[in-house]
């Protein structure tokens, strides 16, 4: 039902009979007109009787309808339309965005505390009586406040005490958990739910928001979203940082290839720094356009025998600072330890090798010089075969003599668990008799080749290169050449098998089979000159180094990790249960106990909510690990009204930008929406179609075409 | 001061109006020598026909050829050339002292007629008048000279409109009293039954009469343009009706050119020249523009 805040003005609603009296009372007589002859005035009176006396009517009916509308309109009638929304007593659910990209800063506050600005205006418009829940939407314990209370003040002191986080905001699920917890307990008819945030995309699902909106629409729920985001966003923000080499080595240098991200509104120069540990190292300057994204590279030297490297890389200041950092920690070791099989050395001083082994020492130590890049360490087949290789990330096994069960299965079982292992022929014969011993090389068919007198080969690209082919490619351009006496056929590869290399007549050089969590190599010649000259190559001594690192990288603990999510870190201990002391950035430490369903899988660690360094410990053992904020909240892109609208059309939705927009959405909601402006246009309406309806035949002034060609021609007909 | 058809019209006018010619399409009956062709038979230039000689006739027009050949008399026979009688029926009733501001019907019917005359006398030809309204209220005979000019003109300027029409009963009045095959011009806004009209205007074609009829009207009896609600007055029954002209327009526009069809059908039927006449145009050119498709049609 319309309430009428002025109704002392529909008593001018008896002005509605003024036309009528008119029309009843006065007969007005105008002065005489002379004219020639009525004779065809009258014909016309007559024949349009009917029609003037509909038009009279019609005219009187809308002249009432008029006035009778201004009156409505004079007592200002307002209409509660939405008149499912309960009467009384309100509940609200404030849903608070607190993801990093929340700290936005433009003017004196970050969007965060505008929000809460506004959320502070929202409590002290309510009544009483009215309800309010908080809740937090990137929070890990989102509930602040919940179910709904009437205590005010006891929200308001929640409200002071959230902080803004760094991770991402879950607002379509925080909005789901809502819907379901008020379902639980009790009717949920009329609820408000205000949800302040920037609605940046990576916070926003819009497929989970459209499946959501249904079930919000059917428990008939409120919507409101409340943009609090800035006019102009002007940031740019590391998004990802990628290192090269993975892990340093001993001292050397690594380098940093940095993406940063710019938001549509930035534009300009920017400047990068390295700082290892807290010493600046470099810095680089360049220039950034909108709504782009760069790499950067900076790079830096480690020195010391510290266990592991960790540092920061920075941008300049913007609105948006945490963004601006980011922190990385990266393992560190004295070398990769190689472990070289010699299927020929025997006895006293076969730790030096024979022959077989000799240009793969040359090829991992260049010169014969020690580094500490590779450790290799050479050992006679017997010693070989009583060992356990497993502290060995590489297996370089050269001519062996047998290739029995025993021996397969301490390779196949060291390749399972994460080893390679590259096996090489010779004169012994192992390989080219035994090969099809080793488990992941079932099936294959070996042949041995010797040809008549020394050919210079050219080798092509393989049918089904591996990783290190294109790497080789990328250091050695064009096709290697080599003198070849003799080679190993290989046919009915593994289906998973990748080649690097081939002859020209598709039978591979060097083929790669994945098992369980290592590779096994299998080289079709061996690794002296017997066979041929490739040992004397660059291809030969860049082939084996890559190989080592490319197995060394595969079984690098990653220590950096996202705020909000968990954390996968490869702890060597044989243990399941695992406690670990972790202290954050900002000093706090507390315990963690993990566990693991068996001791060689990662620790899932949780529990990092601001970007920074974690100090891990457990029984003297200490790991950095680095904290970076999510990658989607440096970009700053807002999903725009109209999208959320549309994403949320099956539930009523309110959406304004600041707290006078929403308090007038409230007003109208709850009290009803003004009817006047809507009664004075249709009066309007009514006004210019009763003055059109009434001039209608007298907009004929015009005379009929037949007649004025009449006129024209003096009387005579056509 | 003005006197005669300088009252009616300006100099400008009566230059334009004396390079021009009023004729009948037909032939016509005058009682002098003159421009016009006549039905009776005299002794002109132009040879018609023979007959026999009677006693009496003038012997220097016996053809002696043919009495030479056959012994017989014959009197030759020209075809004789009179001067025109032009009679100017004007209609002085009630509603043609209509006017919406400018000249009345009367004033623009008497210009015409003054006109009219003008090229008439000035051709050396008769003309005469008769002014009427439900009876001839002046006349004068058809004469020709300047001095029945001014007198005929100063009667048109001097009378003044009114009274009830009857205009069917005074064309059959004045269609007895012109004997002889003249011009009728009849100026009239024909606001009467148009079917006894009709048979006055035969009555002058039973007579052989050529009849030229000036339909004469205002304005805005043809467009009807009032806005306001109007008490319109006839001025011949001063009877009122109100009514809003707005609503009537279209109405009334549809009966008022159904009756000029009407006018227009009816003389093209008795074979009668009819002309639209308003009063808003300037009567020398309106005239000229007349007699000038007249000539271009044969008279």
């Amino acid at each position: 039902m319309p309430v009428f805040l002025a109704p002392w003005f529909l008593a001018a609603g008896l002005a509605a009979a003024i036309p009528v009296a008119i029309h009843l009372l006065h007969r007005r007589k105008p002065k005489p007109l002379p004219f020639s002859t009525l004779r065809f005035i009258r014909e016309a009176v007559d024949r349009t009787r009917r029609s003037r006396n509909l038009t009279h009517i019609l005219a009187l009916l809308m002249r009432v309808l008029i006035l009778l509308l201004l009156a409505c309109a004079f007592a200002r009638p307002k209409v509660r339309f939405a008149s499912w929304l309960p009467e009384g007593r309100r509940t609200l659910v404030v849903v608070l965005d607190d993801s990093a990209s929340m700290q936005f800063q433009d003017g004196e506050k970050t969007n965060f505390e505008k929000a809460r600005d506004w959320v502070r205006q929202l409590l002290g418009s309510l009544a009483e009586s009215d309800r309010v829940a908080l809740v937090l939407a990137g929070a890990p314990d989102p509930w602040v406040v919940f179910p709904p209370i009437s205590d005010h003040p006891v929200v308001l002191r929640a409200l002071d005490d959230v902080k803004p986080g760094y991770g991402r905001a879950r607002l379509v699920q925080v909005l789901s958990e809502v819907a379901s917890r008020l379902g639980e307990t009790g009717d949920t008819a009329g609820v408000e739910l205000h949800v302040f945030s920037d609605f940046q995309e990576s916070d926003w699902n819009a497929t989970e928001a459209e499946s959501l909106a249904p079930e919000l629409g059917r428990r008939r729920l409120v919507l409101f979203l409340n943009h609090v985001r800035p006019m102009v966003a002007a940031n740019a923000g590391i998004v990802d940082t990628a290192f090269y080499p993975p892990a340093v080595l001993g001292s050397g240098t690594f380098t940093a290839n940095v993406r940063v991200h710019s938001s549509p509104d930035y534009r300009g120069p920017n400047s990068l720094r390295l700082f290892v540990g807290d010493k600046e190292q470099a810095r680089t300057t360049f220039t950034l356009r909108p709504a782009q994204t760069v790499t950067e590279s900076v790079s830096g030297t480690v020195a010391g025998e510290a266990p592991g490297l960790t540092g920061r890389l920075e941008l300049e200041t913007d609105s948006l600072a945490p963004d601006n950092t980011f922190y990385f920690s990266l393992p560190r070791f004295p070398g990769i330890p190689v472990l070289l099989a010699d299927g020929n050395a025997r006895g006293p001083g076969a730790g030096n090798g024979t022959q077989d082994t000799l240009f793969l020492r040359y090829a991992i130590q260049p010169r014969g010089r020690t580094t500490t890049l590779f450790l290799p360490r050479i050992v006679d087949w017997a010693t070989f075969v009583s060992s356990d290789p497993r502290r060995f990330p590489v297996v370089f096994v050269c001519n062996p003599p047998s290739l029995d069960r025993t021996v397969a299965a301490k390779l196949t079982e060291f390749v399972r668990s994460g080893g390679t292992a590259v096996l090489f022929p010779g004169n012994l014969g192992a390989l080219e008799n035994q090969l099809g011993q080793l488990e992941p090389l079932r099936g294959l068919k070996v042949q041995k080749t010797v040809l008549d007198e020394e050919t210079s080969i050219s080798l092509v690209r393989g049918e089904r290169p591996s990783e290190i082919e294109k790497r080789l490619r990328a250091f050695l351009p064009g096709n290697p050449t080599f003198v070849l006496r003799r080679r190993l056929l290989f046919r009915g590869l593994p289906a998973k098998a990748a080649v690097v290399f081939q002859y020209t007549d598709s039978s591979p050089f060097l083929f790669e089979v994945p098992f369980g969590k290592g590779r096994l190599w299998v080289c079709s010649v061996s690794a002296d000159r017997d066979w041929s000259d490739w040992p004397l190559t660059p291809f030969f001594v860049i082939c084996q180094q890559e190989l080592i690192k490319n197995s060394a990288q595969r079984n690098l603990p990653v220590l950096m990790g996202r705020v909000g999510r968990p954390f996968a870190l490869i702890w060597n201990e044989n243990a399941t249960d695992l406690d670990f002391r972790l202290t954050s950035p900002g000093g706090r430490a507390r315990m963690v106990s993990v566990t693991r369903k068996t001791p060689d899988r990662p620790v899932v660690l949780g529990g990092f909510y601001e970007p920074g360094l974690y100090r891990l410990e457990r029984r003297g053992r200490v790991t950095t690990v680095a904290v970076n904020l999510p990658p989607e909240e440096s970009k700053l892109t807002s999903v725009g009204r109209q999208d959320l609208a549309f994403t949320l059309r099956a539930v009523p939705v309110y959406q304004s930008s600041d707290w006078h927009e929403q308090q007038q959405q409230l007003v109208n909601l709850h009290l009803g929406r003004p009817l006047w402006p809507l009664l004075l246009a249709l009066a309007f309406f009514l006004a210019v179609t009763e003055e059109l309806f009434a001039n209608l035949r007298s907009r004929a002034a015009a005379l009929p075409e037949a007649l004025r060609q009449f006129l024209r021609r003096g009387g005579r007909a056509a | 001061m003005n006197d005669g058809i300088n009252r009616l019209l300006d100099s400008l006018e009566i230059v334009r109006l004396g390079s021009l010619a009023l004729g009948s399409r037909f032939t016509v009956e005058g009682t002098l020598a003159g421009a016009h062709r006549s039905p009776l038979k005299g002794f002109s230039v132009e040879f018609s026909d023979y007959r026999q000689y009677v006693p009496g006739d003038d012997l220097r027009h016996l053809d002696w050829r043919v009495y030479a050949r056959n012994e017989r008399l014959y009197i030759r026979q020209y075809e004789e050339e009179c001067n025109l009688r032009v009679y100017l029926l004007v209609d002085a009733s009630g509603s043609m002292a209509y006017s919406r501001g400018g000249v009345s019907k009367y004033r623009f019917a008497a210009k015409l007629a003054g006109a009219l005359a003008y090229v008439t006398v000035h051709q050396q030809d008769s003309v005469g008048i008769s002014i009427f309204d439900a009876e001839v209220r002046k006349q004068l005979p058809a004469r020709s000279g300047l001095e029945h000019l001014r007198v005929l003109t100063n009667m048109l300027a001097d009378h003044e409109p009114g009274n009830a029409t009857d205009t069917a009963q005074t064309l059959h009045r004045l269609a007895e009293s012109v004997r002889r095959r003249a011009l009728i011009i009849v100026l009239s806004d024909l606001f009467d039954d148009l079917e006894r009209i009709r048979n006055a205007l035969a009555h002058f074609r039973r007579r052989k009469h050529d009849v030229i009829l000036y339909h004469v009207l205002d304005r805005s009896e043809i467009d009807f343009p009032f806005r306001e609600i109007g008490n319109f007055q006839d001025l011949e029954t001063a009877e009122t009706t109100i009514t809003n002209p707005r609503e009537v327009r279209r109405a009334y526009q549809e009966a008022f050119s159904e009756f000029l069809y009407s006018c227009e059908r009816t003389c093209a039927g008795l074979d009668i020249d009819y002309v639209l006449a308003t009063s808003d145009q300037p009567v020398g050119e309106f005239v000229q523009r007349h007699l000038n498709r007249r000539r271009r049609r044969g008279r």
